[in-house]
């Protein structure tokens, strides 16, 4: 692979891997959590996450741009390290399967209620094979195309300014909050997750250009779009009825009407597919870059196959909104330590390498 | 590439095996246009819950005499009810084209929430679907056919949206209702409308206090519960006073308005309330069969006046019906809150014991834009 | 263990394919040569009986006057011993091998026999089509002329509009049966010089027994053979050639064909036309707008008619769901079959009328159109709405100005409409997603088919999805253009 990805894709990547179906539920868990204008607390988020990019930014520093895995094997005996691999691929599979059931779940309640949902699911996974297949840099490439895609929907918000009125904002600041505040927190905080797969991307990154200009630009379109929606939520719904809402964005778009076509939450909802087909596809091919260092003989192309099925299968039970919301949150605990623990472990093991290396010289 | 021509042949396999049991192909379904919920009986309601449900259903049948189908029944829910109704119509029943809900006035006087709730959690139901109270029952106003009206369901449906568009009628989507219910400084309004005299018409302006129905607002006072309830343009309004030198009263006509409502809350030490509305309002004068002289500058400023006067007056008169009955419809309540402190809010019945006693103010601001085409 | 084998990692393999052509190297003989040309009765031999010269050619491939000129006159008027000094002169060539002589037999030389040497001399010249409109690519304003199948006629198009010696030609020759040859044409400086270098490989790399025309032959050169799109940007217009080859890409002409390539193509390349040129720039800019809302529509709308008349009949407002429901209450099928079957019939009823002389196509349209569009709704068959949707997106179809792409585009509307009939509008997003993985990662000589959008360039947007106005185009494409930045303005 001789092409680089461009600092302006990798925040396209980055903020399609981020934005997806928590986007959906955000406006009420941020209610639930800090109460009234609970949206300011995505900041919060925001700035924990960008101390997280962070550190990923001084692996990259220190290690120039080489892959971490190389890095890690340097100093860490490969069987030491095997079962750190192995709990990556699982949790990375794990996620893949469980955000694309998720999003399949929420589908079905509004259409398509009896259909067995496997079609929806291994369709997704198809799609997410296909492009898995293609290498990082094609990802790069229709993760692009794929964000202008659906960019549009944002627009729709403005058909909602009549209805939008500031006085249901309040004056109030975090009061009125239901919700467990550390349950809310991570719940909140899944939806900025998936910063921490760019410690994969180094490797694939040009030393020369700004990268994490765009890594940061990424992450602030994120919150710019979180906030929106927000803000869009806070301003349509009374606080009272946002509590209320389960899924309060879609809500906001079952309300616009055109003239020529009516409850376009219908049709904007699928449109949704692509950024779960770009979440899915990051995890898959993270998971698959993991296998890979494990099962270096095996086809890639086998390889992903086996990753998808077996997680497919494991997660057969899981086939409940209840069930995928319990799972999705135990898992974003340990993502949260991944992304966290990684970049720690690997900053550690450069460290020491360099002592090493110092001791080796004198 | 290969692999690009093998995944198009298993999404076409993945295709084809899908069973199709949630297909609805729109001639096989009856789309419920105008749904009717009522309570007829109290004693069996509060036995049973036992509610008629009364659905109408536009006819595409070219064959069918009739241009829509009426059926109804009795259940406990409106859910239960598709599953009653869809007995008696040869197609799949689905409400996800329901353009107006009509609950019968007793249903409103005994709290819309249960319902509401159905409505809300059923993904199928639009938001921008009209809430509507009949004087009476739901069923009545729904089953006459008028030969030389429409359907009924489109007729109620378009009438109510012009009248809105007129601001003689507050908008009650769906959303709008349930946010005011669950605002806790606000309570909904929602248009009435009247089976009387052979024909359907609007009745006025229903108050209600959270999901309960309470009062109403007949509809010659519904044009100056506008005038409070926030900025509009377009409506008319006629006015009417007495005269020096005339015998019977004044008409005048005020019309092409626009209306901007500005709300202040003033909290003194002893923590009373102070309410101001401010409303200016622009708008022609097209009839007028005073002595004045509309073409002079100091008769229009008397005149002005007079508007003012008026519309202060029966503002006034509206305030207290609201203030007495504990309804807040004009969403005082959200500005008071703005004004205080959360725990404060929060200890106060604003509704039952604040709401009744404050102070509240009106001031009107009327100017004459033009008066047509004769001096 | 060898039952897993599949499971691993290939080695590389390098299979050559071994060379066919069996070189001749002999002294070419009139007996040799006529050898090789047996049992080719349009082979012409003239004997100039009184100096011992014979001659062989191509009747159908000479132009008289020149073969009169060159041939018959100065070998009519010498004498024997004059023959060596006139074919000193500089239009006589004297051939070494058989091969060559058989080979410039074939491309309208005249070979002529000496009883120890072989001359040959170049009499070209067969009857040609003279420059036309283009059927295709036609416009309003701006140049009428097109390519026709004759190279030289081609080159001189290009030649004409491009007065620089900086516009470089390459030859070669590609066929194993047709010999065919293929002409590179860049201007120099401007051109990556990468590309032009990966191109001469793939071309050189052709393994084919002819070709036919440029768009066969493009598609020997491509990455992905399977692909329903088009990947290299053919045209039958000299001045959108000319536009190209300013632009930095490189053109490549086949003989006998009156379509042009040019590379490093992009998908929204396919979406200009020449008027936008001509026209102001606003409305340049708008009428191409107008294309991209056209390639939308002609993929998605029956699609969406269909997912919203089977699944989502919410999304469609009650007017319109009222006078929808009425009229499909008397079609048997589902909406699905009944778009299909529509959509079957109008490409039935295209692909007659392409096949057809204009003035019966034109009835073919009439019959099918309106008579049998109109006995089928009335019969029931399908509803009126639909032949609507359909006729709609069939227009949209035609809006797209390249003929190629816009087939593509109707095959890619049968997948849309089939995911939609199972999935309702998550089929038809799944459809879109699936056709933008395929275009994100289509490549032409290794440059990305959809450039500007991804890989962002910011500028060359500003290329694809406005027409700027001409005093700010100061910059070329990305994509095609020479790395080297100093030699860009050039």
């Amino acid at each position: 692979m001789k092409e680089k990805i461009h600092p302006f894709h990798l925040g396209i990547i980055l903020y399609m891997n981020q934005v997806g179906i928590g986007l959906f539920t955000m406006p009420r868990l941020v209610a639930e959590t800090y109460g009234t204008n609970g949206w300011i607390a995505l900041l919060g988020h925001y700035f924990i996450a960008a101390i997280n990019i962070l550190l990923i930014y001084l692996v990259f520093k220190w290690s120039k741009g080489q892959s971490i895995f190389e890095s890690l094997e340097k100093v860490i005996p490969k069987f030491l390290l095997f079962p750190i691999y192995l709990f990556l691929i699982a949790q990375w599979s794990f996620l893949g399967v469980i955000l694309a059931r998720y999003y399949v779940q929420i589908l079905q309640i509004n259409n398509f209620q009896t259909t067995n949902a496997y079609p929806f699911i291994i369709i997704i996974l198809i799609l997410t094979f296909l492009l898995v297949m293609k290498g990082i840099y094609n990802i790069s490439k229709v993760t692009t195309l794929l964000f202008f895609f659906v960019i549009w929907i944002v627009f729709l918000g403005f058909w909602l300014i009549p209805v939008w009125d500031a006085i249901n904002f309040t004056t109030f600041i975090f009061k009125g909050s239901s919700e467990n505040l550390i349950e809310g927190s991570i719940n909140l905080y899944s939806s900025f997750l998936g910063y921490e797969l760019i410690l994969l991307f180094l490797p694939y990154l040009d030393t020369k250009r700004k990268n994490f200009t765009g890594v940061f630009f990424g992450h602030s379109l994120t919150l710019l779009i979180y906030i929106y929606t927000c803000i869009m939520c806070f301003g349509f719904y009374s606080f009272g009825q946002l509590l209320e809402t389960l899924y309060p964005t879609l809500v906001l778009f079952e309300f616009i009407e055109f003239n020529f076509i009516e409850r376009i939450d219908a049709l904007v909802f699928p449109f949704f597919l692509s950024n779960i087909i770009v979440t899915t596809t990051i995890y898959f091919w993270s998971a698959l870059e993991v296998s890979s260092r494990v099962l270096p003989m095996i086809k890639t192309k086998w390889l992903l196959i086996f990753l998808m099925v077996v997680a497919t299968l494991a997660t057969l039970k899981v086939d409940i909104i209840r069930a995928i919301e319990a799972w999705i949150y135990k898992l974003t605990i340990l993502e949260i330590s991944v992304a966290f623990g990684l970049p720690l472990l690997v900053l550690l093991v450069l460290f020491v390498g360099k002592i090493k290396n110092k001791k080796g010289t004198i | 590439m290969h692999v690009f021509v093998k995944i198009v042949a298993v999404i076409f396999f993945v295709t084809l095996i899908t069973g199709c049991t949630d297909k609805r192909i729109i001639e096989e379904i009856a789309f419920i246009n105008l749904m009717g919920l009522d309570l007829v009986n109290k004693e069996d309601y509060e036995k049973n819950r036992h509610l008629l449900v009364t659905a109408s259903i536009p006819q595409i049948d070219p064959a069918a005499e009739a241009k829509r189908e009426l059926i109804f029944t009795n259940a406990k829910s409106d859910k239960e009810a598709m599953l009653n109704l869809s007995r008696k119509t040869n197609r799949t029943i689905v409400s996800g084209k329901i353009k107006v809900i009509l609950f019968g006035l007793d249903l409103a006087k005994n709290g819309l929430n249960e319902n509401l709730d159905t409505f809300e959690r059923d993904p199928i139901f639009g938001r921008q679907v009209k809430i509507v109270i009949a004087n009476g029952l739901a069923h009545d106003v729904m089953k006459p056919e008028f030969a030389e009206k429409p359907r009924p369901s489109t007729y109620i449906d378009k009438l109510i949206e012009k009248e809105t568009k007129m601001n003689s009628i507050p908008e009650a989507l769906l959303f709008q209702f349930q946010r005011d219910v669950a605002d806790d400084g606000k309570d909904p309004a929602a248009p009435m409308i009247t089976y009387a005299d052979n024909e359907v018409k609007i009745d006025g302006i229903a108050l209600f206090q959270n999901d309960k129905y309470i009062t109403k607002l007949e509809p010659d006072m519904s044009r100056y519960f506008f005038f409070l309830n926030g900025d509009f343009s377009a409506g008319a309004i006629n006015l009417s006073f007495e005269e020096k030198g005339k015998e019977s009263p004044v008409q005048f006509m005020y019309s092409a308005l626009k209306n901007s409502r500005d709300i202040q809350v003033k909290v003194n030490k002893q923590e009373e309330i102070d309410v101001t509305l401010t409303v200016n309002i622009v708008g022609s004068a097209l009839e007028y069969n005073g002595n004045m002289d509309l073409g002079k500058a100091e008769d229009q400023l008397y005149l002005e006046k007079k508007i003012e006067e008026n519309i202060e007056k029966k503002s006034i008169e509206i305030i207290k019906t609201l203030q007495t009955n504990k309804v807040d419809s004009l969403g005082l309540g959200r500005y008071v809150r703005n004004k205080l402190a959360y725990e404060k809010w929060k200890s106060m019945d604003w509704q039952n014991e604040v709401y009744p006693n404050i102070n509240i103010h009106v001031e009107v601001d009327a100017k004459i834009k033009d008066y047509g085409l004769r001096t | 263990m060898s039952f897993f084998r599949f499971l691993l990692k290939d080695k590389q393999e390098n299979s050559q394919r071994e060379s066919t052509i069996h070189k001749q190297k002999q002294k070419p003989t009139l007996e040799a040569i006529k050898q090789e040309f047996s049992n080719c009765d349009d082979l012409v031999e003239q004997s100039f009986d009184q100096i011992g010269i014979t001659i062989l050619f191509f009747g159908h491939l000479i132009e008289p006057n020149m073969f009169n000129r060159d041939i018959v006159e100065p070998l009519t008027s010498i004498r024997s011993e004059e023959f060596h000094s006139l074919m000193e002169r500089k239009q006589y060539q004297k051939v070494k091998t058989s091969d060559d002589t058989v080979q410039a037999i074939l491309k309208g030389y005249v070979a002529i026999f000496d009883k120890k040497e072989t001359y040959i001399v170049n009499a070209f010249g067969p009857k040609e089509r003279s420059i036309s409109q283009s059927e295709t690519e036609s416009i309003i304003t701006g140049a009428h002329d097109s390519f026709v199948e004759s190279m030289n006629t081609n080159i001189s198009l290009i030649r004409r509009r491009l007065n620089t010696p900086k516009l470089k030609v390459k030859k070669f020759a590609i066929g194993d049966l047709s010999n065919t040859s293929v002409f590179l044409l860049y201007i120099e400086d401007i051109v990556n010089p990468d590309l032009l270098k990966e191109l001469e490989n793939r071309i050189s790399n052709v393994k084919t027994d002819i070709v036919a025309d440029s768009s066969m032959f493009v598609q020997l050169i491509d990455n992905s053979p399977h692909s329903v799109f088009p990947q290299f940007f053919t045209t039958e217009r000299p001045d959108v050639v000319v536009n190209k080859l300013a632009s930095g890409k490189i053109a490549g002409l086949t003989d006998h064909s009156p379509n042009a390539f040019t590379t490093p193509t992009n998908f929204f390349e396919f979406f200009e036309s020449p008027d936008d040129n001509n026209q102001r720039w606003i409305v340049g800019t708008l009428v191409k707008w107008m294309r991209y809302v056209a390639f939308i529509v002609t993929l998605c709308f029956t699609a969406l008619y269909v997912s919203a008349t089977t699944y989502s009949y919410e999304i469609i407002p009650q007017t319109i769901l009222m006078s929808l429901a009425e009229s499909r209450d008397r079609v048997p099928f589902p909406p699905l079959v009944e778009a299909l079957i529509l959509e079957i019939a109008l490409e039935l009823l295209r692909e007659a009328g392409v096949r057809l002389p204009t003035k019966i196509g034109q009835t073919i349209g009439i019959v099918g159109g309106i008579v049998i569009g109109q006995a089928a709704v009335d019969a029931g068959l399908v509803s009126n709405t639909l032949i609507i949707v359909v006729a709609i997106s069939a227009i949209s179809s035609f809006v797209i100005p390249n003929y190629i792409l816009s087939a593509t585009l109707r095959i890619a509307r049968f997948m849309l409409i089939i995911l939609a009939g199972a999935f309702g509008n998550f089929g038809l997003v799944v459809g879109l997603v699936l056709l933008i993985i395929h275009l994100g990662s289509l490549t032409n000589l290794g440059t990305p088919y959809v450039n500007p959008v991804a890989p962002m360039h910011p500028k060359d947007l500003l290329l694809y999805f406005i027409r700027p106005p001409h005093g700010m185009k100061k910059y070329r494409p990305t994509q095609s253009i020479s790395p080297e930045p100093d030699k860009r303005q050039k």
